[in-house]
């Protein structure tokens, strides 16, 4: 059980017929990310069924307490794919992956301020001779963030050779793989734990409040009144801290 | 059914079928006959022209854009269109410069793009528009007018009129950083105020890119807070001219939603003054698009609509009925059978085929469920 309340404002809403009309999905990433959001359906008045907070549960389409919004939790990467082709049309998602992505069909009008961390380069503290570059060009950088590795590099007058991964980037040196990586970097502690130590940020990243471009344009009082929502939120926070 | 020996097309290229192709046809048929009937002239520019001349315009495509290739007579590097409404600009120039002002001109045809992407998989794409060259203030709310009427006879419905004011973001646009302009066209306010506080972002551009992101949906309201920002003070007309088209266009088709997006560059680089993309509930693309315009020395406005995007709202026109008659019919009794609105189909066999429903024997129509 959960235990959140529903908020009364959302009711008020509901009754008046108009805005809750249109059909939401909104898109939430598994994951720290995912699990930070928790915190908001108190104050947003949603109230998922259940089953969400159900790690067992095989369910992937959530009801909440809200008639026509639903939830479905998906992969982060997911997350901007189904918010693209309109199958959710809000989702919650880090401005790394929105960077990655650069797609115009996925608008991110509210900054969530939560989940924040750094998209950084990293190395080995100790080098692997046999992967050490001789020069930075070709040089071979680990990553699950292929375009945005390569923008950082190209920017810098390097061609480098991105290998695609998909977790545990940071055993990839270690296994002379490559001797740079591209990843999150929070605490920095699962970098140290792995012999890495960061070299650059790239990207200050935090989670963003996704909307799809159309339905932003086509259903827009449902959608404004959540944006609207999403920032009342956030402003509140701000003044509290 | 087997699936050996079927051809593989191009990425992006499909054969069509029925039911498809005939609800396409139909609707391209009644769009068309709508802009003739508000004395838009057909012109039909060719489906290819020299590079230079395809690209020339300041709002063409990009080379790398376009399908390519050598003609093999002249040996100069020949283009297949990506866009008609620059050659129909071009055909005005070269054909009809001389005709009397406005110019009011329609068009259809294929055009073909380089870019596949996943949202929009298809590289050919029937394009079918109307321009106005040479018309006054009233030129916008005469082509979306026109360009309403032609979607509601073809039971597109829940359009959605997105208008935007490209001139405006485009002041701003060249003095900031590449990163930037994506961050603004993602609507991207978090990261837009984050290089405001990194310095990477002029912070009076900044702020005026946040105003302009943070304006309220409605577009009255928006315009409102727009007329009083000192920084659009010089803009008090081009607000004044999208209200009273938006004024009119609520009162002639009440039932079409109005909005305002005051970022959107993509497709109006060109745009002189008031743009709009048009779309659908619950429709993930855009159903045309348009705007005021250059062309060449003269102003122009126009709409151009993407005929594959309109298939999936507008409704398909009832089934026509069908009628099987023998090999050896009259054909002076067929002409009246089909100017009776009868789809006839020949056969000896008489029995019910092809969704035919009645046949014809003896002069007489019978049908093959009371029979």
């Amino acid at each position: 059980m959960s235990g959140l309340k529903v908020s009364p404002p959302v009711h008020t809403v509901e009754r008046s017929g108009s805005i809750l009309d249109e059909p939401i999905i909104m898109a939430i990433p598994k994951g720290r990310l995912g699990r930070g959001f928790h915190d908001w359906f108190t104050p947003l008045g949603i109230q998922p069924e259940d089953d969400f907070f159900d790690g067992n549960s095989r369910k992937l389409l959530f009801r909440t307490n809200i008639n026509n919004f639903r939830l479905i939790r998906v992969r982060s990467f997911d997350v901007i794919t189904y918010v693209a082709f309109a199958g959710a049309s809000l989702g919650v998602v880090g401005s790394d992956i929105l960077a990655e992505f650069n797609s115009s069909a996925v608008f991110a009008p509210v900054d969530l301020n939560f989940g924040h961390c750094r998209l950084a380069t990293a190395e080995l503290v100790e080098p692997i001779p046999k992967v050490a570059p001789s020069s930075l060009n070709g040089i071979r950088v680990a990553s699950k963030y292929p375009n945005l590795t390569r923008a950082h590099f190209h920017a810098r007058g390097v061609q480098c050779e991105c290998i695609k991964l998909n977790g545990a980037i940071e055993l990839a040196p270690k296994l002379g793989i490559c001797p740079l990586i591209v990843d999150l970097v929070g605490t920095g502690k699962t970098l140290k734990a792995n012999g890495l130590v960061d070299v650059e940020t790239i990207l200050k990243v935090s989670a963003r409040l996704v909307v799809n471009r159309v339905k932003f344009k086509t259903a827009s009082i449902a959608h404004h009144y959540w944006i609207e929502k999403f920032r009342e939120i956030v402003d509140a926070h701000a003044h509290q801290e | 059914m087997s699936h050996a020996n079927k051809t593989l097309l191009p990425i992006g290229f499909e054969d069509l079928i029925a039911p498809r192709v005939g609800h396409a046809h139909q609707i391209l048929v009644d769009i068309m006959a709508t802009f003739t009937s508000f004395d838009y002239t057909l012109v039909e520019p060719p489906l290819l022209e020299y590079e230079e001349s395809l690209l020339a315009a300041p709002d063409a495509p990009k080379s790398q854009d376009i399908f390519r290739f050598i003609d093999p007579i002249s040996h100069r590097t020949i283009g297949v269109r990506g866009d008609i409404t620059l050659q129909v600009v071009r055909l005005a120039k070269d054909h009809l410069s001389d005709a009397p002002r406005p110019l009011r001109l329609a068009y259809y045809g294929h055009v073909l793009r380089i870019a596949n992407t996943a949202l929009r998989p298809q590289r050919q794409y029937m394009q079918l528009g109307l321009e106005q060259i040479g018309g006054d203030a009233h030129a916008e709310v005469e082509v979306l007018q026109v360009a309403l009427e032609a979607l509601h006879c073809v039971g597109v419905r829940d359009i959605c009129l997105d208008f935007v004011l490209p001139t405006l973001v485009r002041r701003y646009i060249a003095n900031i950083p590449e990163n930037s302009q994506k961050i603004l066209a993602a609507r991207n306010i978090g990261s837009i105020k984050q290089q405001i506080r990194d310095s990477e972002l002029n912070s009076e551009i900044g702020k005026v890119l946040e105003f302009l992101l943070l304006l309220p949906p409605n577009p009255a309201n928006a315009l409102e807070q727009l007329s009083h920002h000192q920084a659009f003070s010089d803009d008090h007309a081009l607000f004044g001219q999208l209200r009273s088209i938006m004024s009119t266009i609520r009162s002639s088709h009440p039932d079409v939603l109005l909005s305002l997006d005051l970022i959107e560059q993509y497709g109006f680089t060109y745009k002189t003054g008031i743009a709009y993309n048009l779309y659908a509930k619950g429709q993930n693309t855009s159903l045309g698009r348009g705007g005021r315009y250059q062309a060449d020395t003269e102003p122009a406005c126009g709409v151009s609509l993407n005929l594959n995007n309109l298939l999936v709202n507008s409704q398909p026109s009832p089934s026509t009925k069908k009628l099987l008659i023998p090999y050896n019919t009259d054909f002076k009794a067929l002409r009246l059978l089909r100017a009776d609105g009868w789809t006839v189909v020949f056969s000896d066999t008489p029995e019910s085929q092809f969704g035919v429903q009645h046949y014809y024997r003896n002069g007489a129509i019978h049908s093959f469920t009371s029979s």
